[in-house]
């Protein structure tokens, strides 16, 4: 109809003028789009479109709080890195923290509140005024029927936290109505701190100092407080040691991380650590340990008196171990100066568990280990935060009557399974009951107002972690959705019922900006030497029963151990894709729950690994796949803690991991069960070595060849893995998928072996069945100089750069496949599907990086965007590229500085220097491939028996 | 009888295979389009959805596609291989099989120069392995033995077909003298006014050597880079000298063998059991039989280099792929190409035409395996143990294979109805020159066996 053979002036009018108003609306329509093409928070005056600008802030994944820079490109946060000036984190990230970028992201966050109908029937968007006004009113309704307002918070140690007190006391509440929900959090290490040293707060542990470490089941490399801060301090302690100089035992039912990483690992017969470490305590009065001349008195004479028993005939035979290890061990413990006893962690902590750690504290203070590698940091005044409570106190209330109003922030005690039953029981009390969170799940659901919340990136808060450490948390965009930060929301519905004594006059933002320097929000914090105390024992150190960890369930059941895993999330949400797609380094197994079960009973059950059983707890069952492996003791079954939640019985704890028996029952059905390697150990072959197995085999031969030498440019990239440093905790997999653009494949395709990862962590099962000796290797591309992808492939999309990477050009690949076929290291990973990305996650994806096309094929390129930057930068700058410049993703996050990047050809790099140490060798030398990437052969300790 | 009466039978006995045109043969056609449609059907869902839809994995990059891609050059091989020695040693025998042969070694290339596309990861831009001036200013990376493989195959089909072209010449001539019609017109065209003419004969004969002799090296060439795709490679189980014979060797083997299957089917389905003799078959059986040592050898020397020169990952490659899940696949592949063929050493055997039928199925088939387990068993036992996997076909992958097979029948098909598939000018030659006069299809002489 527009066009017609014969244009009048009429209809030409007519046709312009309804496509200039067609114009004009969709220009309307894509204003806001527009608007936030460069979200700034405050338009930087030297900002560049393509150069990355970095925002210091912390990780709030968990509450250890490290330090994070994050990396923002046009105003979106594109990668998270470890903040260096944080004495926390120092630079590295953990698994979790790398992944967090995720949640940012996530298409399931809530874009605005949602709020209740009246009648209580269903849940809608509505404004952000309508939604306050809704708090407003259920708040003064609460205050006008006296009804008690509970705020309901994960840990909060900062300013957020202090608000929240204000809060209360504004409408006139209670203070210990603010509730600090930590299920995870190991209390009976404040508890016993209060009996040994009248000390419940916690202690900082110095694992770097140690000469002799000993973890009774401290999983400290996946969780127990500071994962990223203690894997560097366990790295340091190993680190520079020659056969014999440091030890390292773990004692737990399982093969953890940690235990991978030790020097030994021991298995007591579950709930009978307490006599291993009491055992351990008497030999070390007796042999005079360093601490024992500075006992006090009465202290002195209640441990000779209670610590008689303790024989190492009698504790062998509780424990089942020989007297000789017994002995052997506290002979190191007495000898070593200073050493360390961790724990108790998850996985044995049961119902003595106050009692264990009570003892773990009494045999530091006979080593001498307190106040040199255990010490107690004044303690600060609590200004900033409420009196906090305990979750109990609000059940009692709800159980005498009506909740008026309960905020709950970012956390969700119904995901700790069952144990919770008491508060699926109060919230029925509760009135009005209004969640901060991000996406509408668990409780959410029945909320009668939710009220989305900035992510962690985009809001302002502070993190006191410990004393002298107080990050600040700071936004590091303009928020992505209609969110609004928590306490604004709150001081808002304060206002609106004109109750807001005490509480900050503009935003919560300016009041924490206005509060801080401007050099301590560009380092991400103020960070301070907090003085020390010195504690000493009580009178009567030990002064409850003594007694092994009770099972309950079945006696002739397996003990139940509920580790911790990388995967857990603080808040009990089950983890996003990529902490899902990331192999558990141990088990190898992702996006599943598994029960690890030894060979042995195995067998007598009659299982095999991917068998689904039933696991029955008496009260509650649970389905999950076995993993059947070595490295767990007989008669124990492990179950992650992130999948073992339905198994909490009424009352207990989920800090505990060693609390019930459960007996096992086939299914019949077999589970998917992806895993990212199939086989177990490196069958004899040369991979992960150990400095002995190297000596043994010799170094071959470097450089024979008929060819000559490959033209070099400038630099030749390699990098150095340390095996010895590595503890396979995946940091870098999470940060080379961030990074790089990496495509997450789901369960169904991670089990058809087509993961897009351009890093994996390999894991050797080697040793004998009875002492496994896990191994991780760090696998990537090799960087070849004689790169066998490269002479194959006929189209030229892999070439070597000048600087000796195997450079991959995505556009030319027509997918013929030669290259991964050809790449003994199986490094190239292929697309085989496209993996469209929302809206929202296309936003995370780094724009250095090409996002890779179905039939093409990928690999690392040590980051080379990273390298072209740091290059580029030197050039502009007009200096050299210094050693340290460029960092590819994974040596970035690295919390152990197992991975270390720089240019081989410079002699005095450290790359340089590691490669021509004792411990270098390639992979496969025998192919003559001249990898790039040089590994360091691990130093092995075999404890003497 | 005279000259002119036997040839006027030979003549009429060729031209009725290309008349004459039953239910069967439609059916048969038929079948084989819907296999080939099936194929299509699959490859485009790879096409649209992405590779994902094969058994591929990490470890595995190569699987069927490949396997399929070596199986058909193998086929092609002993077409022309065979038919030009057989030239050469100016043996009886060629008249009856030369032409099938031929024609099976054009249509197999041309089913095997799909693969390489259709395993491409983007085949749309399959072109790019070609060398020709771009706007990417590139040419193929000459180091790459897949680049050999284009010149290889490309070369190796324009010479099979212009063998197989300039060998019909003279009956495209004779065709168009006894059919009417569009067919006349057709054929005259295609004979490119061939007019036997003693001239053009002394011609033809000079130059049709040429080609026959170009031929014998570029087949055993071809097959040769074929197997450097392997050898070149760095991949335990790949990475052999003894490559080359071992492809060579194994090519004719299988192509003999889809020659006696293919030989046997026209011979019944046409009735040319006087052209198509017992004797025919006894020399191909006899190749085969020997072809089938040689494999016998060739294997016996791959295993023994790889415990010989004492690289681990190679010995332990050869134990899995003869002791692991995939030992029935390696002893399969043993019985049928070295065991079944033994068989041939009897003459009664090689006599009996369904015997040899059956044999020549089983190494057939043995024949696919092998090169399915020197593609599969050696990608997923590689050097790093942490990278080990496994791999089975897909649907869609089994759903193509089967489509190569209708597509390789179909054009079969198609050829035999245009075009003489048995020289007749050969055969008239054949039967002057040593009188052995045939009796014309009228009687079935399989019964008793002629000596050769």
């Amino acid at each position: 109809m527009i066009i017609k053979d014969n244009i009048t002036r009429r209809n030409f009018i007519a046709t312009t003028s309804v496509a200039a108003a067609g114009a004009a609306t969709l220009t309307g329509c894509r204003e806001r789009a527009i608007r936030h093409i460069v979200p700034w928070v405050n338009p930087p005056d030297d900002a560049i479109p393509g150069i990355p600008l970095f925002y210091n802030t912390i990780c709030r994944e968990c509450t250890a709080g490290c330090g994070m820079s994050a990396r923002t490109r046009e105003g979106r946060v594109v990668k998270l890195e470890g903040n260096p000036e944080h004495p926390i984190g120092r630079g590295a990230l953990c698994v979790r923290g790398q992944a967090a970028i995720e949640g940012l992201y996530h298409p399931e966050r809530l874009g605005g509140p949602m709020l209740r109908a009246q009648d209580g029937s269903e849940q809608s968007s509505v404004t952000w005024d309508a939604a306050e006004a809704a708090l407003g009113d259920a708040l003064s309704r609460a205050i006008d029927h006296d009804a008690p307002i509970y705020v309901l918070t994960r840990p909060e140690p900062g300013a957020l936290g202090g608000l929240f007190g204000a809060w209360l006391t504004a409408l006139g509440q209670q203070p210990d109505q603010q509730i600090s929900f930590d299920p995870l959090e190991p209390t009976w290490t404040r508890e016993a701190g209060q009996r040994t040293f009248a000390a419940s707060d916690r202690p900082n542990y110095r694992l770097g100092r140690a000469r002799m470490l000993l973890s009774i089941g401290a999983d400290f490399l996946e969780d127990w407080g500071s994962p990223v801060e203690h894997a560097r301090g366990l790295a340091d302690m190993q680190a520079g040691r020659r056969e014999g100089e440091t030890r390292f035992v773990y004692v737990g039912p399982r093969l953890s991380l940690t235990a991978a990483a030790a020097d030994r690992w021991l298995s007591v017969r579950p709930g009978s650590e307490i006599h291993l470490v009491l055992g351990l305590a008497r030999y070390v009065l007796e042999q005079g340990g360093a601490g024992v001349s500075s006992l006090p008195g009465p202290a002195a004479a209640s441990l000779a008196r209670k610590l008689a028993g303790y024989t190492p005939q009698g504790t062998a035979e509780r424990t089942g171990l020989d007297a000789s290890d017994i002995t052997s061990l506290g002979r190191q413990l007495v000898r070593a100066r200073p050493s360390l006893v961790l724990g108790p962690g998850r996985s044995v902590a049961g119902s003595n568990a106050v009692a264990l750690a009570s003892a773990v504290h009494v045999l530091n203070a006979l080593t001498g280990a307190i106040g040199d590698t255990v010490r107690w940091p004044q303690r600060v005044e609590e200004t900033q935060q409420g009196a906090e409570s305990e979750l109990t106190h609000l059940v009692e209330r709800a159980r005498r009557g009506r909740i008026g109003v309960l905020v709950v922030h970012h956390t969700d005690p119904l995901r700790f399974g069952a144990a919770f039953d008491q508060f699926e029981r109060a919230l029925e009390q509760v009135d009005f009951l209004a969640v901060i969170g991000h996406r509408l799940d668990g409780l959410a659901r029945r909320a009668n107002v939710v009220l989305p919340d900035h992510h962690f990136l985009e809001s302002w808060s502070t993190l006191e972690t410990r004393p002298g450490v107080m990050g600040i948390q700071q936004p590091t965009m303009t928020p992505l959705l209609e969110t609004k930060a928590a306490a604004d929301v709150l001081i808002a519905a304060a206002r609106s019922i004109e109750r807001a004594d005490g509480l900050p006059y503009g935003t919560f933002a300016e009041s924490i900006h206005d509060e801080h320097d401007p050099q301590d929000l560009q380092r991400g914090g103020v960070f301070e030497q907090a003085p020390l105390r010195v504690v000493s024992l009580t009178d009567d150190p030990l002064p409850m029963p003594l007694e092994d960890a009770s099972l309950e369930g079945p006696d002739d059941g397996l003990a139940l151990s509920v580790f911790p895993s990388l995967r857990q999330t603080g808040d009990g949400r089950p983890a996003d894709d990529l902490l899902s797609e990331i192999p558990d380094p141990l088990t190898l197994i992702s996006w599943s729950g598994w029960v690890e079960l030894h060979p042995a009973t195995a067998a007598t059950l009659g299982l095999a690994t991917r068998d689904v059983v039933r696991v029955d707890a008496g009260q509650r069952q649970l389905e999950l796949p076995v993993y059947v492996h070595p490295g767990v003791r007989e008669g124990i079954a492990g179950i992650p803690a992130p999948f073992a939640t339905d198994l909490l019985t009424s009352g207990a704890q989920p800090a505990l991991g060693l609390v019930s028996r459960v007996s096992l029952s086939k299914t019949g059905a077999v589970a998917l069960l992806p895993r990212s390697q199939t086989t177990e150990n490196q069958a004899g072959r040369e991979l992960a070595m150990t400095t002995r197995e190297l000596t043994a085999r010799g170094r071959h031969v470097r450089r024979l060849s008929m060819y000559p030498t490959p033209e070099r440019g400038a630099h030749r990239w390699g990098l150095v893995v340390d095996l010895d440093r590595c503890n396979g905790c995946s940091s870098c997999v999470a940060a080379c998928y961030v990074e790089n653009n990496s495509a997450i494949v789901g369960p169904e395709e991670t089990a058809n072996r087509r993961t897009m990862n351009w890093m994996r962590i390999e894991r050797f099962m080697e040793g004998s069945p009875e002492h496994p000796d896990a191994r991780f290797m760090p696998a990537m591309c090799q960087q070849c100089t004689n790169a066998p992808c490269e002479s194959v492939c006929p189209v030229y999309a892999t070439y070597h750069t000048s600087d000796g990477i195997n450079g991959e050009i995505y556009n030319r690949c027509v997918g013929t496949r030669y290259c991964e076929n050809n790449c003994p290291y199986q490094a190239r990973r292929f697309n085989w599907y496209d993996r469209p990305r929302s809206e929202r996650a296309r936003l995370a994806l780094n724009p250095d990086v090409t996002v890779r096309e179905r039939g093409v094929t990928e690999k690392c390129t040590f980051c080379i965007q990273r390298i072209r930057a740091g290059k580029e930068q030197a050039k502009i700058d007009g200096k050299p590229i210094l050693d340290g410049d460029i960092t590819p993703a994974c040596a970035q996050t690295c919390p152990t500085g197992a991975l270390v990047f720089g240019d081989l050809q410079d002699p005095a790099s450290r790359v340089s220097r590691l490669a021509a140490g004792d411990r270098a060798y390639h992979l496969f030398e025998e192919l003559n491939t001249i990898p790039g990437v040089v590994y360091l052969a691990r130093r092995r300790v075999e404890i003497e028996r | 009888m005279t000259t002119a009466t036997l040839s006027d039978t030979i003549g009429a006995d060729m031209e009725a295979t290309i008349a004459r045109t039953t239910w069967r043969y439609w059916l048969a056609l038929l079948f084989a389009a819907g296999m080939t449609a099936l194929g299509i059907w699959a490859w485009v869902q790879i096409l649209q959805d992405g590779f994902g839809l094969t058994g591929l994995n990490t470890p595995v990059m190569w699987g069927s596609f490949i396997t399929n891609f070596v199986f058909f050059i193998g086929v092609s091989h002993a077409g022309t291989l065979v038919s030009a020695i057989l030239y050469f040693t100016k043996s009886p025998i060629r008249a009856g099989v030369g032409r099938s042969a031929e024609a099976m070694t054009v249509i197999a290339i041309m089913t095997a120069g799909l693969f390489p596309i259709i395993h491409l990861g983007r085949a749309w831009l399959g072109f790019w392995l070609m060398p020709y001036p771009n706007q990417r200013q590139l040419w193929p990376n000459f180091h790459s033995p897949l680049i050999w493989d284009v010149f290889a195959i490309s070369s190796y089909v324009t010479i099979s077909a212009l063998f197989l072209y300039m060998g019909m010449l003279p009956d495209l001539s004779s065709l168009s003298r006894r059919v009417r019609g569009v067919r006349k017109y057709v054929y005259r065209v295609l004979s490119l006014g061939f007019s036997e003419s003693d001239g053009e004969w002394a011609l033809f004969e000079r130059a049709y050597p040429i080609f026959a002799l170009v031929v014998i090296p570029l087949a055993v060439s071809v097959h040769s880079v074929v197997s450097w795709d392997f050898a070149m490679a760095l991949t335990p189980g790949w990475h052999s000298t003894i490559f080359a014979p071992y492809f060579v060797a194994g090519a004719i083997f299988s192509g003999v063998a889809m020659a006696i299957i293919l030989l046997s089917l026209l011979r019944r389905g046409y009735k040319l059991q006087a052209y198509i003799q017992e004797k025919h078959f006894d020399a191909l059986a006899k190749l085969m039989l020997s072809m089938s040592l040689i494999m016998t050898f060739v294997y016996c020397t791959e295993i023994f280099m790889a415990f010989y020169h004492g690289e681990s990952v190679e010995i332990d490659l050869y134990i899995w792929r003869m002791t692991g899940p995939s030992a029935p696949l390696f002893w399969s592949v043993i019985f049928c190409n070295s065991v079944v063929p033994l068989a041939c050493f009897w003459r009664k055997i090689r006599f009996d035409l369904r015997a040899l039928i059956a044999i020549s199925v089983l190494v057939t088939i043995g024949m696919w395996l092998e090169r399915y387990m020197i593609v599969v068993t050696s990608l997923s036992h590689g050097a790093d143990p942490a990278t080990w996997g496994s791999y089975f076909p897909s649907f869609h992958e089994i759903l193509i294979t089967v489509g190569a097979c209708g597509w390789f029948a179909l054009w079969f098909m198609v050829f035999v109805k245009f075009f003489p598939c048995i020289s007749i000018s050969e055969t008239k030659q054949a039967q002057v020159a040593f009188s052995t006069v045939p009796s014309a299809g009228t009687e079935d002489s399989s019964e008793e066996p002629h000596d050769a």
